[in-house]
């Protein structure tokens, strides 16, 4: 496909640096702590960016206290538990209305098990708004849809226990509010990817869509930018006519591949450095269907998904960038994966 | 994918019927001469329907005369060769300016055994012009692109060697002469599809772009209009900077298939939430050696979900502006399709 050309005007928070600290404070490394803090802080506009629409606060618990404000003042707030236990803990819903009217973001100091140094989280999406909450029980919404969970697959992008890791963060924001993209970067690996968005071109009976996913594995060696991760496995979660569904982002293929896993170098006659737009494909019953494309996304050639910093065009202004094996907008900075 | 809006206007030439005939003359069913016949004369207007860009004849040989005409005049003319042998043997340049200047069919009578019934051709396509030809030796051209091989693969649709078939065969061609496809189908089966087109939105540096193929098998069981056969393998051929390529029919897809494969996993149906069956355009990938990449779409055909099958129309009722066979779907004239007699 021709260089693409983008739908929305975006907003970026990029290379934000989180020193290593494995000071061990409210059950988790410092540096995991802060690292967590730093991405609720860049959401509500307490970054290096004013995003036009930011996210806001709906409420939180700082694990002495809960209630309808932002108790996560600074990264000594964040207090993990056990997800097994009846322990105080802190959480925080965050919305952002660009998506939906109450579209909610619920994420929950909580993991396996309490060695685990925050490396874990709980992470649930709603729409129909969070109520409730305490010190030592989390809001609850009655369309919200997990996204996370800290007892089986709660690792966020922070890497595995035991070791506090330095990193990069780096938020893209639509300047209408419906796309929140984060990425997480360890030790030269994409090892946490978040992303909230509103989809394009859904069908008609598709009310209020969205999609999202929290990713990240317990090491720091596993890219979550992959066709692996997305295109092979349904890893984009949503909610239809009240039932949780998941989504593939598909992309143009043959011969069993992607065609940017097929053909792993760009276009020999034009250059051309994406492989495919991005559609979202389901399989939940009930849901099954391709039911709407990704904006400003697209899938990649697998060669080039290693090269640090492949910046498109070539001529310098660098307005898209490979990450993995997606393309996204970029602001013509140069990344930074490891400091 | 909602209901395509076509890019080009067809016309149709549908339903032509060829009743089995066993009788062996010149090395061929007689049925099998007249379903290849039929072909060119549908395709140069001779068939029921007016084509506003229908294929000129070239040249061709009728075993006994070559020479820059049409001497098919009947299936008779067809007469069958071994192509170990340098026997007499019918041939035929067909050109169509929709797709270039000069682009060219050469199909030639010939196949591995005399016995073979006619069930074998071999076919070329060529941009720089058929030249030479006589009654013993095919034209050639500079840049020829073989699409059946009598000696490997020159079966065309006509089903195996030893029995006679009843077919039907239906032509599709833009009024622009950019895209001619044709499909033949025996015992409710598609056992022949051949495509000469031009292809959309092809990338800049692919000069005279097309692509081609003329598909079918020694059986009459296996469609030639699948999943398999075009996002899975290479089929369409193609030239470019003085090289064959191939090209994959490539598709929207997820895990290890076309998105029309993938839905539902054996319980498969369309679109949940707005009933849409048809499931992803046509694109041109190559792996081709200096052609590696996305070099186009296929006009108006587009991927369909596959346990949809043969003979489903879009929409179902009224104007049937489509129709799936096999995974495909295509264009259609509001007819009904005829598979079998």
């Amino acid at each position: 496909m021709a260089a693409p050309t983008k739908e929305k005007t975006w907003e970026y928070d990029l290379n934000n640096t989180t020193f290593a600290d494995g000071t061990f404070v409210g059950n988790a490394f410092e540096s995991t702590s802060r690292r967590l803090f730093l991405i609720k802080e860049i959401l509500i506009n307490n970054g290096s960016t004013t995003f036009t629409v930011p996210w806001t606060v709906t409420s939180s618990s700082d694990s002495s206290t809960a209630g309808a404000s932002d108790l996560w003042v600074d990264a000594g707030d964040l207090i993990w538990r056990d997800d097994d236990t009846s322990n105080v803990f802190s959480w925080i819903v965050l919305r952002q209305t660009g998506i939906s009217a109450t579209f909610e973001l619920l994420i929950t100091c909580e993991e396996d098990n309490a060695g685990n140094d925050g490396k874990q989280i709980g992470v649930w999406v709603a729409q129909a708004g969070f109520t409730g909450g305490t010190t030592t029980a989390r809001p609850t919404a009655s369309d919200e849809r997990q996204l996370r969970d800290s007892t089986s697959s709660g690792y966020w992008g922070s890497g595995p226990p035991g070791v506090a890791y330095t990193s990069q963060t780096h938020v893209w924001m639509s300047n209408d509010g419906e796309i929140t993209r984060i990425l997480i970067c360890i030790d030269g690996e994409f090892t946490g990817y978040w992303a909230f968005e509103k989809p394009k071109n859904v069908v008609t009976p598709w009310t209020n869509p969205y999609f999202a996913t929290v990713q990240g594995d317990s090491d720091v060696v596993t890219s979550q930018l992959t066709y692996s991760k997305y295109y092979d496995s349904a890893n984009m979660a949503s909610r239809f006519s009240g039932i949780d569904t998941s989504l593939y982002m598909s992309g143009e293929g043959f011969a069993s591949q992607a065609a940017g896993e097929a053909v792993v170098d760009p276009n020999q006659l034009t250059d051309d450095f994406a492989a495919s737009a991005i559609g979202l494909h389901s399989l939940t019953s009930n849901f099954r269907g391709r039911q709407g494309e990704v904006a400003d996304l697209w899938w990649g050639y697998t060669d080039t998904a290693n090269r640090v910093g492949l910046y498109f065009p070539a001529d310098g202004s660098k307005t898209f960038i490979q990450i993995g094996h997606l393309i996204f907008p970029w602001d013509g900075s140069t990344i930074l994966k490891v400091v | 994918m909602a209901d395509p809006t076509k890019d080009k206007t067809w016309e149709y030439d549908l339903n032509n019927l060829v009743i089995a005939d066993g009788a062996t003359v010149d090395g061929a069913f007689l049925s099998t001469r007249q379903r290849l016949f039929g072909i060119k004369e549908i395709l140069i207007n001779n068939g029921s329907t007016t084509f506003t860009a229908p294929w000129t004849v070239v040249s061709s040989s009728d075993s006994s005369t070559s020479g820059a005409s049409d001497l098919w005049v009947d299936e008779f003319d067809l007469v069958w060769a071994d192509d170990d042998t340098s026997n007499a043997r019918s041939w035929i340049v067909l050109r169509q300016t929709g797709i270039s200047t000069t682009f060219e069919v050469c199909i030639v009578c010939q196949e591995d055994s005399t016995s073979n019934d006619g069930k074998q051709i071999e076919v070329w396509v060529a941009q720089a012009g058929f030249t030479g030809g006589s009654t013993t030796a095919r034209p050639t051209a500079t840049d020829e692109r073989q699409l059946r091989d009598s000696t490997a693969d020159g079966y065309w649709g006509s089903g195996q060697v030893n029995t006679a078939y009843t077919s039907q065969t239906h032509v599709w061609m833009s009024s622009d002469g950019d895209c001619t496809r044709i499909v033949i189908c025996i015992g409710d089966v598609v056992t022949g599809y051949w495509a000469f087109e031009t292809p959309k939105n092809p990338t800049t540096g692919w000069t005279d772009p097309y692509f081609a193929c003329i598909e079918g098998e020694a059986n009459v069981t296996t469609s030639q209009v699948t999943y398999s056969r075009f996002l899975d393998n290479a089929t369409m051929r193609g030239r470019y900077s003085g090289a064959n390529t191939t090209m994959y029919l490539s598709s929207e897809g997820m895990v290890n298939d076309g998105i029309g494969e993938a839905t539902g996993n054996g319980t498969q149906q369309q679109n949940q939430l707005d009933n849409s069956y048809i499931a992803s355009q046509c694109g041109l990938s190559s792996t081709t050696s200096t052609f590696v990449g996305r070099h186009g779409e296929v006009f108006d055909m587009w991927w369909g979900l596959s346990f949809v099958g043969t003979g489903r129309y879009y929409p179902e009722t009224g104007t049937k502006a489509f129709v799936q066979i096999g995974d495909f779907v295509f264009p259609w004239d509001g007819s009904t399709l005829i598979r079998t007699r």
